[in-house]
């Protein structure tokens, strides 16, 4: 990662990108805008703007990192379709890389030790 | 047992303001998660969505997006320019001769021919209700019409892009950051005295330029999200022509 940020080809993930891709893993199949809010709002602690959510998975969808396609449209919805997101393999190595170099960032820091990891 | 309905005025503003190609996947998200939330929970989520789909929108076709506010701003200038020709001609009333040019000249007028319409309203109080109304409302929403229709052919072709809300959203910001503050101070420096080559003198108190420019600043957003939907109506009769064809 480190070379690719010096190379200039580094795009990273936002805090935000992070956790909805990390939300995506978690719900599996079942993610879509309500599921992946509410999978934010619960380990957040915070009111999530569902529009941002999709203005976020538009974003990682135009960098290929998640696909979606259409779901079945239910009464509750008013009749308008689901849209299913799913992380994609570039997704998933996104996710990794962000891991390490968070890792390898907070190793060793001193105002961080004895705190639960 | 009848269905909890989400409130319909904040779907409608969703539906019309909200931009890009999520919006009734949102609006079928919101309806869904009502059922377990309340109404202020759902105005929040329209009021913070839009801005939020407006600028994602912008920011994610920055060319389409700046052509289309391109393209809506020329139409505005147009009008303006040939705003004081339809006033005057029009009423068959005998104005005084405008040159718009050295009007725009005025250092504290120039960067504000957004609301010229204002200045023209408040520089004629004698006039009938029925004046004012064509000359503050009438003409400007047919102007703003037309440039929230031309904004949309920018994007002839794709789908998807709601280039009206987009426009709409950047003059009202427009008109926030610059044309309310404007307004006061040039309120502050010019009233009771003449101004601008026509010497025309401000009468009208705070409170009343205030409730004027509210009201153009309305009359913009309508005007250019119902251009907007001129365009998508026009588009929607040409899919289902194409269909049946």
């Amino acid at each position: 990662m480190f070379e690719e940020m010096k190379r200039g080809s580094y795009t990273g993930l936002g805090q935000f990108e992070l956790m909805v891709l990390l939300a995506l893993m978690r719900l599996g199949e079942d993610a879509y805008g309500v599921t992946i809010a509410g999978e934010l709002e619960e380990q957040t602690g915070r009111e999530v703007v569902v529009a941002s959510v999709y203005a976020t998975l538009e974003r990682l969808q135009d960098r290929g990192l998640v696909s979606s396609s259409l779901g079945e449209s239910t009464p509750e919805r008013g009749g308008r379709a689901k849209r299913y997101f799913r992380i994609t393999g570039a997704g998933l190595r996104e996710v990794r890389d962000a891991r390490r170099s968070l890792m390898s960032l907070w190793k060793g820091l001193p105002e961080l030790k004895g705190q639960q990891e | 047992m009848s269905a909890k309905r989400p409130p319909s005025l904040a779907t409608w503003l969703f539906k019309h303001f909200g931009c890009g190609p999520n919006t009734e996947a949102v609006l079928g998200d919101l309806s869904e998660q009502y059922l377990q939330k309340n109404r202020m929970w759902y105005w929040r989520q329209v009021l913070k969505g839009i801005p939020v789909s407006i600028v994602t929108e912008a920011l994610g076709h920055k060319v389409i997006a700046a052509k289309a506010i391109v393209a809506g701003c020329i139409a505005w200038f147009v009008f303006v320019a040939i705003y004081p020709g339809f006033v005057y001609g029009f009423t068959a009333r005998s104005g005084p001769s405008f040159d718009l040019f050295s009007y725009l000249a005025h250092p504290l007028i120039a960067w504000a021919a957004l609301w010229i319409p204002v200045l023209f309203s408040v520089s004629s109080p004698g006039d009938s209700l029925v004046f004012q109304l064509w000359i503050q409302v009438a003409l400007p929403l047919a102007a703003w019409t037309v440039c929230g229709w031309i904004v949309t052919r920018v994007d002839i072709g794709r789908a998807h892009r709601d280039l009206a809300p987009l426009f709409a959203g950047f003059i009202l910001l427009l008109n926030l950051l610059f044309v309310i503050p404007g307004l006061t101070g040039f309120l502050a420096e010019f009233r009771g005295r003449p101004f601008g080559p026509n010497g025309a003198v401000l009468s009208i108190d705070a409170a009343g330029l205030i409730a004027l420019t509210v009201a153009n600043i309305a009359v913009s957003v309508f005007g250019i999200l119902l251009g907007g939907s001129l365009r998508r109506a026009d588009s929607a009769d040409r899919a289902a022509l194409a269909t049946r064809g």
